[in-house]
This record gives structure tokens, sequence and C-alpha cells, in this order.
């Protein structure tokens, strides 16, 4: 008996530990929060504005930026990666419904829960020892809502054309942990782009990463003109559409060349 | 005596040769680190780069000198994922029953921890934070006479050793909890925050709790302001690259200890 009540120990320990892992993880984002605001007012202790923009917008910016990486958190890509590999991708197969819709609205679900969760509490820890990140205004805010969603959108078919290269390899490894390196610093979730040279802006405007962050977070701060936010959200639309695109090519070869290993 | 020391050594040797050739039985896998490892610390510098160039300087330092306090932190981090990434498994190793293993072996069971795995991978943080020191050090013109390179030494030894004496007290808590990954999360973060920008960018008492409390600041802050001749607001007697050698070593043994009691505390959950 006292070996059974040991598994059952054992596993209170670590359903326990799923709780603690929440709060490391929380508190792991709320030690970038503080990091980068101090970071960012010691850079503009003896100036106003750079490249247009000044330390209450830059601190709002990289505030902001924590909290809507919380929602761009999604399972579809890692999901997909050991449902291929142990098999479960057949059972999913078999249901009548497409299963791409149903992870995406499963990572809808996530997203919506990242806002109670994560992106709450993490708004009034900044709000407390940083600063409450104002939008410049309440139209900014809309846009800055409807560019997030677009966002999400990009983030999320970048992360189901990943996922599904392990139809044929079966096994990515850590090339999706290249690709998430590459969003994170080239995308102006810590530094935005505008700070770089200008060259290199013009690069990147051509590649889908900084529509992913420094977009909706650029329009939030007031940093881009109206105009200059309605191009943005039509970039970002053109790339959703490029990415889906990309996606049904894919996912009609990929579910053709299904490879069961096991299940 | 120099018999057991020896066959420490041979021990070491062999795990050695195992897990190179483990290692090389994944080439894809090493592959993709050989890729994102560097580009990420490039890319790091890259951005730092940037900033400095808009803003001028970090606190005071400019991007020669930040270049050198990042590329020395970061040749502690590369070394230090080298020697002591296993720590960060010591929670699956509870729960999985690996340390049963150990304990069945005619070997002190620290040693066997602390030296059956080599990553090799460390390599691929190693050589990008050479370039990047090796860049700081040019656009500073650092004197490499022979008493600064005897510092430097010192810190890359000190400097390690405070990682890996962090990421064993660290893992060790998964002798209690079970798990402790997140923790290494925290610690790597609070680390990178160390060693990226000078410490002196944080309030006095956040510079306080990293000089007393966890003393991250002298993996290379410290040593550093003191090559370079940078203030600090607490100072200490002495050369400052010693004292990162004396805390590396102190804590080492005292994560050591924590270890150690961990370990009596732990009971095979696996098979």
């Amino acid at each position: 008996m006292k070996a059974y009540f040991y598994m059952v120990k054992i596993r209170m320990q670590l359903s326990l530990t799923y709780r603690f892992e929440f709060i490391t993880s929380i508190f792991v984002q709320i030690v970038i929060l503080i990091a980068n605001s101090f970071l960012w007012r010691v850079l503009y202790a003896n100036k106003t504005t750079v490249s247009g923009v000044n330390m209450k917008q830059m601190l709002t910016y990289s505030i902001m930026s924590v909290l809507i990486s919380c929602i761009f958190y999604y399972d579809v890509e890692n999901g997909l990666r050991s449902r291929i590999r142990r098999g479960d991708i057949a059972i999913d197969i078999l249901k009548p419904i497409n299963i791409f819709a149903m992870y995406f609205f499963n990572d809808v679900g996530n997203a919506l829960n990242a806002v109670i969760q994560r992106i709450l509490p993490l708004l009034l820890i900044a709000a407390l020892f940083i600063q409450l990140p104002l939008p410049a205004s309440p139209t900014h805010l809309l846009l800055f809502m409807v560019s997030t969603a677009f966002s999400f959108l990009i983030m999320w078919l970048m992360g189901v054309l990943f996922g599904m290269i392990n139809f044929w390899v079966i096994n990515l490894g850590p090339l999706g942990n290249i690709k998430e390196m590459i969003i994170r610093l080239l995308s102006g979730s810590i530094i935005p782009v505008w700070f770089f040279p200008v060259w290199i802006q013009k690069v990147f405007s051509f590649l889908p990463f900084i529509y992913t962050y420094q977009q909706p977070l650029g329009i939030y701060v007031g940093k881009f003109t109206m105009g200059e936010a309605l191009f943005g959200i039509e970039i970002q639309l053109m790339w959703v559409l490029i990415l889906y695109g990309g996606y049904r090519i894919m996912k009609n070869r990929a579910l053709k060349n299904v490879l069961i290993q096991g299940g | 005596m120099i018999k057991k020391i020896l066959h420490h050594l041979d021990v070491g040797c062999l795990y050695l040769k195992l897990t190179l050739q483990s290692q090389m039985e994944y080439p894809m896998f090493l592959f993709s680190w050989i890729i994102s490892n560097p580009m990420q610390f490039l890319v790091g510098a890259w951005t730092l780069k940037a900033l400095i160039d808009q803003f001028q300087t970090i606190n005071g330092w400019n991007f020669g000198q930040v270049a050198f306090l990042y590329g020395l932190g970061s040749i502690t981090h590369g070394l230090s994922i080298i020697f002591f990434i296993q720590t960060w498994g010591i929670g699956w190793a509870v729960t999985e029953g690996g340390f049963g293993r150990y304990l069945l072996r005619p070997l002190n069971v620290f040693f066997q921890f602390a030296f059956s795995y080599f990553n090799m991978i460390g390599i691929t943080d190693l050589i990008p934070a050479t370039i990047v020191f090796a860049y700081g050090c040019i656009q500073i013109s650092f004197q490499w006479t022979l008493i600064n390179t005897f510092k430097i030494l010192l810190v890359i030894i000190g400097g390690t050793l405070i990682r890996g004496a962090v990421y064993i007290a660290v893992g060790s808590i998964a002798f209690w909890t079970k798990r402790s990954g997140s923790l290494i999360t925290i610690s790597l973060t609070l680390m990178e925050k160390n060693v990226m920008y000078p410490v002196s960018i944080y309030p006095t008492i956040i510079q306080f709790i990293f000089t007393f409390c966890v003393p991250l600041a002298f993996i290379c802050f410290y040593p550093v302001s003191e090559l370079l001749g940078m203030n600090t607001y607490f100072t200490f007697p002495g050369s400052l690259c010693v004292w990162t050698l004396g805390i590396g070593i102190l804590v080492y043994f005292m994560s050591m200890m924590v270890f150690k009691k961990g370990l009596k505390h732990y009971d095979s959950s696996g098979s």
C-alpha cells in the first residue's frame, strides 16, 4: 500500500509544480519587464526624443511588448511535432473536421486564457512599478487591437508552416528554436527596428517579422502617423494572405504525405 | 591518494569520450545549434551596437566597453554550458530514478554527476562570445599585459564557477520539488541581465542584491569595471578579479553542500 500512496504523493507534487511553473514563468516576465524599463530609463537619461520617440513612449512600448508576447504563445507547432512523432495525427485526421481549424481555435482559447492569467497581473505590476502603459489615443488603441489580431494570425500561420515540416522530417529538433529566436530578435520585440540603420529597416520591411511586434506596438505608442499605421495593417493583411496561401499548398501535400510511425 | 586522483581523471576522460561520441550521433541536432547559438550572440551584440549608436552610451559605457563586458560574460556562459549543463536535468534524474544508478557505483556521486557529461554545444556559444570579446578588446585597445591576462583568466574561472554554482544549487532544489527547470530559466534570465548591460543601470537595492545576496554581478560586471577603470557603487578592497575567483570557489562549494544535502533527501521514484 505504501508504494501506491507514494505514487499519489509524486503525482500531487508534480501537479503542484505546474502551478509552480506558472508562477516562475510569470516571474521571468516580470524580471524582463523591470530590467528593460531600467535600461530605457538609463538610455534616455539625458535625452528627450530619439528617432522620434520619447522615454514615456518607449517604456510603454517595452511593457506592451511583454504583454502581447503572452498571447503569441501557441501550441500548434510543438503539438504537431509531438502528434506526428507519436502517430496521434492519424486519429486527428479521422475526425470529421478540419484539424487545423481545431488547432487554431485551441490556440485562440490559449490566447484568451493568457489575457486573464498573465496579461492582467503583468499589467498591474507594470502600472505599479513602471508606469501605466496608456495608448496614444482611443483611435490608436482600436488600430492596435486590429493590428495585434493580424499579428496573431501571422505568428500562428508561421507556427503552422514550421510545424508542418515535421510531416516530412518527422522531427524538426531545435530548428523551431531558430525561428523563435529570429522572431524575438528581428521583430522589434526587444528593441524596435527604427533604432537600426536605415538600410536594415528597408530590408526588414520586406520580411514578415516586424509586422508581428513592431507594427501593433508602434501604433499603440503613437510612433506611426495614421497613414503609416493603416498602410502597415494592409501589409499585415498581405502577409496573412501569403502565409495562408502557403499553408493551403503545404496542407494538401502534407496530408498526402502522412507517414504514421506507431500510434 | 595519487592513485585515487588518477582513477578519477581516467573516469573523467572516459566520460568525455563517450559524450563526444554520443553527440556526434545526431548531426542535424548539432547543426541547428551551430547556427542558432552564434546567431543569438552576434545579433545580440549587433542590437547593442544599434542602441549605442543611437544613444551614445549605456550609463557611460561605450560600445567597445559593453562588447568587452558582454563577450567576457558570454565566454563564462559557454564554459558553464560545457561543464554544468547536466545540472539542468536533476529534476528529470530524480523522477526517472537516474540517481539510483549513480548511487550504486563505487565512486563519489557528486563527481560522477558533475563529470558524466560535457556538452560540446557550449563551443557554439564560446566562439561567438570570443569574437565579441575580441572586438571589444580592439575597440578599447585593451592592454594584454601579463597581469591583465592573468586577471582575465581569474575572471573566466571565477565567473564559470559562479554560474555553475547557481545551476547546481538551483538544480538541486529538484531533490525536494522534483522539478526545477523553470527556476533554471529564471537564473538564466537574471544572468543575462547581469552580463549584457552594466549592472550600474539598476537602482542601488537591485545592485545590492546582485552583489551580496546572489553575487551574479561578480560574474563579469565588477571585474570588468576594474579592468576598464569604471566606477561602481559598492567598492571592495583589493582586486575585483581576485574577488570573482574567491567568490566563485566559495559559492561552488556551497552549492556542492546543497547538492549533498539534497541527495540525502533523494528517494528513487522511478525504475
